[in-house]
């Protein structure tokens, strides 16, 4: 930077130089022969013209011989002469070429003249030329940098995003690889226990006994839900799709949670055009109301309201599952249907994350809203069936 | 991600291409080392002051310069001049014939552009091989293909001919500060 800012003056002063080693050359000259002879043939590079003026503008001589004993006006010139001063500016010739102007006073043998000389600035400008193209390239290196760093930073950040990906997707197959396993093996022993343990309930030895079997049914139950629940998720398999009626699905999947949620003292209400048809895996969009119906009841242990809407808006049907329960916290909000996420004590933490599984199967999207203290609302949005023209909603 | 990879490959040219552009244009206001524009005006540009008569040996033939001025390269005394022809319709039509290394004989107003070449804007032009003459400019500079050369102009005006401004106009034009010590 500082070298920019030196090169202007450096070009000044180099052209100041030239000028006055000029000039001195040519008082010298003249001071040997004033008729002025003997600066016709002085002709140096870097001068675009020179010229000698007297005190009533006489131009005694100039390097366009054609000038020389013509009138020129001498005005600011002659503070030149009189006061003995040295003056120099840019200028622009005729021709339209920007030249350096050089007056000084001369005195040649008592008689009081005035040079003006004029400079190509060309080969003195070379150093501003220089430090310009510097400047120009350091700021362009610069900004190249700067840019390479942002892309190597872009880069670098969706590289990691990858890895973490990568790693969380790798890190699920393992789990639903050695889930599947697990499962597969549990499987069959929770059969016998549970059979035994039936057994033992209907013809207890003691009769507390049959309490203890029960309890043991009843985890058998539970675990035989979780590993369904495990091999549903880890399945892979295309589900087969059939024309579905939504207002049949929404009831069927309300009816198996009736029960429940009259004990619990919840209300349930379904809102559901009798008309809009769905594609799907009937088995599956059950398994998902019922996921989500369970989920509302158990956030609901007072009692509460569920409300069941399933609408047509566009090309998508919309079946959203609304509670009045607790509601889920913002920081849990973000991992809701990570699979093996949960916040309750007794959850296996795939009920939502086999919604969004099954739900993507079906080409629809699963959102989730919910305020503290206020409640939550799941909406799903599933395709319309193609063909159809259903609108609208009712009750 | 596709966008996103498009839009980095487009900012990523843009930018090379201001690299590239920075460094061509570098030298911009004070003169390109390398075949930049000269910045003088061929059209109507002319200095009394700066009149020479140069004489050399033609080594390129007339062809289009800046402005859509013929230029004639000639080899004189040791340095290239380029010569303006004028504009290359009104050159056509002068039927002055020149060839590589003519004897070539210029008179007229000699100026260095910003890409450091030196430039005359040619007056009268003699070929001393064939002996033909061309008239571009009357002896105050004012083009022959202006259709302006009446003369009004006067060689001794009142306004100062310093600074070569009676052909731009009759001012003395000076491009920076007065710098005095």
């Amino acid at each position: 930077m500082s070298n920019y800012r030196a090169a202007g003056p450096i070009a000044e002063e180099n052209l100041r130089g030239q000028a006055m080693t000029l000039a001195a050359a040519i008082e010298n000259a003249a001071a040997q022969d004033p008729s002025f002879k003997s600066l016709t043939g002085f002709h140096p590079a870097d001068v675009a013209f020179f010229a000698v003026i007297d005190q009533r503008g006489t131009i005694r001589f100039h390097s366009n011989p054609d000038l020389i004993g013509s009138f020129a006006d001498s005005g600011d010139l002659l503070p030149t002469m009189r006061n003995n001063v040295i003056s120099e500016s840019r200028v622009v010739l005729g021709t339209g070429e920007k030249a350096y102007e050089f007056d000084t006073p001369l005195n040649i043998r008592g008689e009081l003249l005035a040079l003006r000389l004029t400079l190509h600035t060309y080969r003195a400008d070379a150093v501003v030329r220089r430090a310009r193209l510097n400047f120009a390239m350091l700021v362009s290196l610069l900004v190249a940098g700067w840019f390479l760093a942002f892309v190597i930073y872009r880069f670098a950040e969706r590289e990691e995003r990858h890895q973490r990906e990568m790693t969380h997707r790798e890190g699920l197959a393992r789990l639903g690889e050695m889930g599947a396993m697990l499962a597969h093996e549990i499987r069959n022993p929770l059969a016998g226990i549970k059979g035994y343990a039936q057994v033992i309930e209907k013809k207890p030895a003691e009769e507390r006994n049959r309490r203890f079997a029960q309890g043991i049914v009843n985890e058998v139950l539970r675990l035989e839900d979780l590993v369904n629940d495990l091999l549903a998720f880890v399945r892979n398999e295309t589900p087969s799709m059939t024309r579905l009626d939504c207002r049949g699905l929404v009831t069927h999947a309300v009816s198996l949670v009736s029960q429940e949620a009259r004990q619990l003292h919840v209300a349930v209400s379904i809102e559901c055009h009798e008309d809009i048809p769905l594609f799907g895996n009937r088995d599956r969009l059950v398994q998902v109301l019922l996921n989500l119906f369970k989920n509302a009841l158990q956030a609901m242990p007072d009692g509460g309201a569920l409300r069941i809407k399933a609408s047509v808006s566009g090309p998508s049907v919309i079946i959203t599952v609304a509670d009045s329960g607790t509601g889920i916290s913002t920081e849990d909000m973000a991992r809701v249907f990570e699979p093996f996420y949960t916040t309750k004590a007794r959850g296996t933490g795939l009920g939502l994350a086999l919604c969004k599984k099954i739900i993507d199967e079906h080409n629809g999207t699963i959102n989730l809203t919910s305020r503290v203290g206020e409640g939550t609302s799941v909406s799903i949005n599933l395709p319309l069936q193609k063909g159809s023209n259903s609108s609208g909603s009712g009750s | 991600m596709e966008k996103s990879r498009f839009s980095l490959f487009f900012v990523s040219i843009v930018l090379l291409h201001c690299l590239s552009a920075g460094s061509a244009f570098a030298g911009f206001g004070f003169g390109g080392d390398d075949g930049g524009t000269s910045g003088l005006d061929f059209n109507k540009g002319y200095d009394i002051n700066t009149v020479v008569t140069v004489s050399g040996r033609v080594t390129s033939l007339p062809h289009p310069g800046e402005q859509d001025h013929l230029i004639l390269e000639v080899s004189a005394g040791g340095e290239i001049v380029n010569i303006s022809l004028g504009p290359k319709g009104f050159w056509e039509k002068k039927e002055l014939s020149i060839h590589l290394n003519d004897d070539i004989s210029a008179k007229g107003s000699k100026a260095q552009g910003k890409d450091g070449k030196t430039y005359l804007m040619a007056q009268k032009l003699t070929n001393k091989t064939t002996g033909a003459q061309a008239l571009l400019r009357n002896d105050k500079g004012v083009p022959v293909w202006s259709g302006a050369n009446g003369g009004s102009m006067s060689n001794r005006p009142s306004g100062g001919m310093w600074g070569g401004g009676m052909m731009r106009g009759g001012g003395m034009m000076r491009g920076g500060g007065m710098m005095r010590r």
